[in-house]
Parts: C-alpha cells; sequence; structure tokens
C-alpha cells in the first residue's frame, strides 16, 4: 500500500515535471519484427513459430492463471487506485474487445488467436500471463494522475510505459470508462500480414 | 454526396485479411442501423465495442472497414477533432487498437484535407468541401449514437447529455459557416 502511495506521488511529480502528453501520440515503426502466416506467426529474430489459439484457449488460460470464478467479461482480476477514490479495473474481458483476454489474444505471441487489425503489434515471446499483469499495474500506477483526469470517460486516454524495464520498448496503454481495454507495444513489434 | 455508415462487429469473429473484410462487409458486421440484430448478438454493457465506419464520397469508398477499430471510440474522436477543426482550423483522432489516426486540416476556399496516418505516416490523403465532409460526419454521429441511446447501451449513459450538446453545437457551427 504504501509502495503504490510513493508510486503514486512519483506519477505525480513526474506528470508536473514533463508535463505528460494528454494527447495520443506515435512513436514511428522501424521494420516487421514478425510475420503473420494464416495460422501461425514467426518471430523473425529467432525463427520461432507460434501456432494461433483459439478464443476459449485464452479463455481457459486467463481463468486458470488467475484462478478466477467465472469467465464472465466484467470479472475483475485486478483493480488499481489512481486516488481520489477511483480504481481502474483489469477485467476479464473478451478476446476481440477489452481487458486481459484482449491484450493476449491480440498481442502476446503465445494466445494470439490470429485476428489481425491493420498495424498489428506483438510483444516478444517468452513472458508469463502475469508479466503482463503486472506491466498494467506499472504503467497505471506510473500515469495515475492522467488516468483519473481523462481515463473515467467514454473517450478514454492513452498512457505509456516500457516492456523489458526498456525506453527501447514503448508500450501504449488504453483505459476506457475506468477500465484497462488493451496494452501493446507502440512502435516496435510489428507484423507483416503474409496471409 | 459525402456519407458515413457506422458497423459493430459480431461477437466471436474470426477474422480473415483486412483486405477481405471489404468484399464481405455483412458476413463480419452489423449494421448500427440493425437495432434488432445488435440487440441479439452484443452485450451493452461492455466499455468499448468494435467496429468500423464506412465513409463515401458518392460511389467512392474512401475510408473503408479494413480500418475496423472501435467504432465509438472513432465516433467520439471524430466529434472532438470537428470541434477542434472549428476551433483551431485542425483536429486528430487516434485510433484505440492500433496506432492509425485521421487528421483533419482547413485549407483555402472551405476546403478540408483529410488525411489517414498509419504510424505517423500519411497512408491516405483526400480533399473535400468543408460542409460536405462536417455534414456527413455529423449525421453519421448522430445516428450512431441514437442507437446507442435507444438501446440504453451503459457505457455512454453518463455522458449522453454531453455527447447531444456536443452534436447540436456543431450542428449549429455548420448553419452559422
Amino acid at each position: 500500500m504504501f509502495k503504490k502511495y510513493v508510486v503514486f506521488l512519483l506519477s505525480l511529480l513526474l506528470m508536473a515535471a514533463s508535463l505528460l502528453p494528454t494527447s495520443f501520440s506515435e512513436v514511428e515503426a522501424a521494420s516487421y519484427d514478425w510475420n503473420i502466416y494464416s495460422s501461425s506467426i514467426e518471430f523473425k529474430a529467432t525463427g520461432q513459430d507460434f501456432y494461433n489459439k483459439s478464443c476459449g484457449q485464452v479463455n481457459n488460460a486467463t481463468q486458470g492463471y488467475f484462478r478466477l470464478p467465472t469467465t464472465y467479461a466484467n470479472q475483475t482480476i485486478e483493480s488499481y487506485s489512481v486516488g481520489a477514490g477511483k480504481y481502474v479495473e483489469l477485467n476479464f474481458g473478451g478476446c476481440s474487445t477489452y481487458g486481459m483476454t484482449h491484450i493476449l489474444s491480440r498481442h502476446v505471441p503465445e494466445y494470439f488467436i490470429g485476428n489481425v487489425t491493420r498495424i498489428q503489434s506483438f510483444f516478444n515471446p517468452g513472458y508469463s500471463i502475469g508479466y503482463y499483469e503486472n506491466l498494467v499495474e506499472q504503467i497505471v500506477y506510473e500515469n495515475a494522475y492522467q488516468i483519473l483526469q481523462y481515463g473515467f470517460t467514454s473517450s478514454g486516454t492513452a498512457v505509456y510505459g516500457n516492456a523489458y524495464g526498456n525506453p527501447a520498448y514503448p508500450v501504449k496503454l488504453i483505459i476506457k470508462g475506468g477500465k484497462v481495454i488493451t496494452m501493446y507495444s507502440s512502435g516496435w513489434g510489428i507484423g507483416e500480414d503474409l496471409r | 454526396m459525402i456519407t458515413a455508415k457506422s458497423y459493430f462487429l459480431k461477437a466471436n469473429m474470426k477474422l480473415p485479411p483486412v483486405e477481405q473484410l471489404e468484399a464481405n462487409v455483412n458476413q463480419f458486421f452489423i449494421s448500427a442501423e440493425d437495432k434488432k440484430e445488435i440487440q441479439k448478438q452484443l452485450s451493452l454493457f461492455d466499455p468499448i465495442y468494435p467496429g468500423a465506419i464506412e465513409l463515401y464520397d458518392g460511389d467512392q469508398l474512401l475510408i473503408g472497414v479494413k480500418y475496423h477499430d472501435s467504432v465509438d471510440g472513432l465516433w467520439l474522436g471524430i466529434i472532438t477533432m470537428l470541434h477542434q477543426v472549428m476551433e483551431l482550423g485542425e483536429g486528430s483522432v487516434h485510433f484505440i487498437y492500433q496506432p492509425i489516426s485521421l487528421h483533419m486540416k482547413e485549407g483555402q476556399q472551405h476546403n478540408i484535407f483529410l488525411s489517414l496516418l498509419e504510424q505517423s505516416v500519411v497512408k491516405e490523403e483526400w480533399t473535400m468541401a468543408k460542409h460536405d465532409i462536417f455534414q456527413a460526419l455529423i449525421t453519421g454521429a448522430e445516428q450512431f449514437f441514437n442507437t446507442l441511446f435507444d438501446l440504453n447501451f451503459t457505457f455512454i449513459q453518463a455522458e449522453k447529455e454531453q455527447v447531444k450538446q456536443n452534436i447540436r453545437t456543431l450542428s449549429q457551427l455548420l448553419k452559422n459557416m
């Protein structure tokens, strides 16, 4: 609790010092890191292939990992205090909509279900479901003030953090209506659709 | 004449490559005008709705369902963008699920430059009459949000009057142009 309070205070100071952007900004992609095929994706750096999962498999893995009583979309996995008595919720969600299952099924290679957007990005392979929940938590607390200001509206807000503790791997987190919508690698880990 | 049409993505769809979506819109999407089907297929309690906006200039498709994202996020962003253009001469709307944005800038002789950017790189750009594109987007937004309000989508209830007021203000500004 004390740690969370310190993180929250630090985020306030950072906000004042650096005037964090309240509008969404983008980072230029360098090149394609992944090949997207009809039933798998290939991590070009290592040649590893990851075969598409079904949404049901993602749901089962998420329910099992967090030992959830239900798989309802609004089943809360975690909630994070951002001040003023407000909490951001990480919900079970849905593969195509929001929450933990969306993040896994859309952007995590081990759980990708094959639904591709125009710009499709992936995190690096080799990280557990718990890693992504911790990353959500970290980015929420680092940006608590901005989320408190803008994250509880229907328009929501985008905030940024880093994966792997490395600023070379920026990550974008979207909060809308007080809920975690999605989280993806920003400007790296881009896949080329070769289907 | 410019027109805008809204779609919700059907639940639990396995999507083909984005280019193939445009040839099979009804297989993967529900028109925002089809309230009966929306009620049948979608939960009204989610905080976000994947979908798409089609923007036509006459018969020419400018923006299609291959740019699917959050349909409610896009419309809320478009309303903000139109206000920004009215006040500042330019504005943007950022997609929620991917690094794509729409940018609108006022040009000479009542023209608007509308650009679609992927990761900050301009992929497509159009020039159109300001009145026409504003009219199309205001009408499109009004139709989309009327569906949400009529069906009592929960995420928008607290901001219902604010959204209506924003659309009314834009309509009034358009009349005074």
